[in-house]
């Protein structure tokens, strides 16, 4: 092999439609999220502001003024959905991101060592397992977000990470424990390498992509957990624009004015199917087995 | 076989056991303890090849990982050179991690597919505290040319090599830190055939260019022969038979060594063939025989085999355990299992 590993990583991902539509899908959106943050955005892509209440023209349906059509109060679809991409997507990686560090790091350890640690981490995680997730996470949503209305989104968050890092954590430990059995870990051990240059080397690459793939997959499903929580008036306050909550917003309308909440959860759609596709994908770049085989 | 046998041991088992609880019943409410290397008396001298034959299941890899400390016994203490084994720590351990090796039966799950060769291979070097990344890489590549790879291949990955290839990178790291001590776990029984004459000669290269002592691990009786000084027959995590592999291979007296070997197909006409076959399956380690562990097995045994479990005592210039050659005092003490 004599590509260097960048260009091995491009290849893949250029060598597989899948994984191209899957990156090409998130790299839009983070452009737009990105560029969401200038006003001037709106006014050059959807032509109006997102919070631009237009009485004159309420419920009207998609055309080419209006892309996705115009809300109650008039405003734009297309817009208010640009203006709610930075929050819809930085939310999953934040949850999925912080349940994977806790869970991984606790699962590793549980795994390798064994003995009490294990037990100690696997009874915790399963108090949590025990509860409806999504039930638990409203609760404790609920509470909190009740204290302080500025930090509901990080509240929820936190809910979302709560019932997020038990599944993260089986899955490190299961994965652990059939590494721990392989004879390269025990060639590792019989070279007298420590338990944790043996975990960095043998076992987190391994994980790391069973784990990846898990996550991106986690992001979309939690991208549209926090808009159920957004139903419930979790999370996001109104009027600030988030996707899940437009979809229930729009519920109401149904079916008359079906582009309230087909449009944005249409986009929701697309981007949860991004996170599976690019996650597929990030398992290939980790796996060198996989190399060459297409 | 090596020139230079001496008969000072390097290592040695004393009364070694290994135990796994296995859980059973509801919930695993319930222990149950086997043991699948049941006190064990074994010494490898300086400089020889020591074999270990036995079918599957007999305890003979659980012992080769319990003389590296792989594997923690639950009685018993290995010797290195004198030293226990079992009471190394840190720098003293480090020491002793780079005398003793293994090189594993299979070519495939024993070399992690996500590093390059050259991390594979240096990893007892990295192990023993080698810090300076100029001798690391020298002393790969040579490691890499003793096995007869080719060191350019350093910064590729295991998955573009061959079995036979890839029991080379195995060799390379067991002797990449010169080590006094390796355990050859079945190391060709997962290799084309064509592959395995080429493995063991290389490997017989290396023991007798280096010195080295090895404990190889084998189910086949005539690469036993081929290869060792010394053999020691397993059979439900006890030696049945030892001496030299001349004696135990060539005139087997106990009844398994001998059932054993008449499994080997051969081609010498002279050989009387008697075509016996072992019946049954060898014990289950949860369910073990009363008396000798192979009465149940074994054509000749008789009353006293199936009361007393007979121990391993000399006779006949090697060491057996079986009654038909010595008497019932030679008994060990009646098992509390």
């Amino acid at each position: 092999m004599s590509k260097s590993s960048s260009s091995v990583t491009l290849g893949i991902i250029f060598g597989n439609w899948a994984t191209l539509v899957g990156v090409g899908i998130l790299v839009v959106f983070l452009v737009l999220s990105a560029l969401a943050a200038w006003p001037v955005t709106y006014h050059l892509i959807a032509r109006y502001s997102p919070d631009a209440l237009n009485f004159g023209s309420s419920n009207a349906p998609p055309s080419l003024a209006h892309l996705f059509g115009t809300d109650a109060e008039g405003r734009d679809i297309f817009a208010r959905v640009i203006a709610a991409l930075p929050i819809d997507i930085v939310i999953p990686f934040e949850v999925v991101g912080a349940s994977v560090g806790i869970g991984f790091l606790l699962g590793t350890f549980a795994g390798y060592l064994g003995g009490w640690v294990e037990e100690l981490v696997l009874r915790v995680a399963d108090l949590f397992f025990a509860f409806p997730s999504v039930v638990l996470a409203l609760t404790i949503s609920a509470i909190l977000g009740a204290t302080d209305e500025g930090l509901r989104v990080v509240f929820t968050e936190l809910a979302l990470i709560v019932v997020g890092w038990p599944f993260y954590t089986r899955l490190a430990r299961a994965q652990v424990i059939s590494l721990k059995q392989m004879p390269f870990v025990r060639a590792a051990e019989a070279s007298g390498l420590g338990k944790l240059r043996i975990i960095r080397m043998h076992v987190i690459p391994h994980l790391a992509s069973v784990v990846a793939v898990y996550a991106t997959l986690d992001m979309g499903t939690t991208l549209l957990l926090y808009s159920v929580f957004a139903f419930f008036g979790l999370g996001v306050a109104p009027p600030t624009p988030e996707l899940g909550r437009m979809v229930y917003d729009g519920l109401t309308a149904l079916p008359g004015n079906w582009w309230w909440s087909f449009f944005p959860g249409l986009i929701l759609m697309i981007l949860a199917l991004g996170f599976s596709l690019a996650g597929e994908g990030l398992r290939d770049v980790f796996d060198p087995r996989l190399r060459g085989q297409r | 076989m090596s020139p230079a046998t001496s008969t000072e041991d390097l290592v040695s088992a004393e009364a070694l056991s290994v135990t796994y609880k296995v859980r059973t019943g509801f919930l695993g409410s319930t222990h149950r303890v086997i043991k699948p290397v049941d006190c064990v008396d074994l010494s490898v001298r300086k400089g020889e090849v020591m074999t270990v034959i036995g079918e599957s299941g007999s305890g003979k890899s659980t012992l080769g990982f319990a003389l590296l400390r792989l594997v923690k016994p639950s009685a018993g203490r290995v010797l290195f050179s004198g030293q226990d084994i079992g009471k190394a720590k840190g720098s003293d351990l480090r020491e002793l991690r780079r005398q003793m090796q293994i090189v594993f039966q299979d070519p495939y799950s024993s070399l992690d597919p996500r590093l390059h060769v050259k991390d594979i291979v240096s990893e007892p070097l990295i192990g023993s505290g080698m810090k300076d990344p100029g001798e690391i890489d020298d002393r790969t590549s040579r490691a890499m040319t003793m096995v007869g790879l080719d060191p350019s291949a350093k910064s590729k990955y295991v998955h573009e090599f061959s079995g036979g290839q890839r029991q080379r990178i195995g060799i390379a790291r067991a002797i990449v830190g010169d080590p006094q001590f390796v355990v050859l776990d079945e190391p060709t029984s997962n290799l084309d055939v064509s592959i395995q004459a080429q493995i063991l000669n290389l490997l017989m290269d290396l023991q007798s260019k280096s010195g080295a002592s090895y404990l190889f691990i084998s189910h086949n009786m005539a690469v036993s022969q081929y290869v060792s000084d010394r053999v020691a027959v397993m059979y439900a995590g006890e030696v049945v038979e030892r001496g030299t592999s001349e004696e135990v291979i060539g005139e087997p007296m106990h009844p398994y060594t001998q059932d054993l070997l008449s499994c080997v197909p051969t081609m010498d006409i002279s050989r009387k063939v008697t075509d016996v076959k072992i019946t049954g399956d060898p014990p289950s380690f949860a369910d073990l025989p009363r008396g000798c562990r192979y009465s149940n097995r074994c054509k000749r045994a008789f009353d006293l085999c199936k009361e007393k479990e007979p121990a391993l005592a000399a006779a006949g210039g090697r060491e057996v355990a079986c009654f038909l050659y010595h008497k019932e005092e030679r008994a060990v003490a009646p098992p509390e299992r």
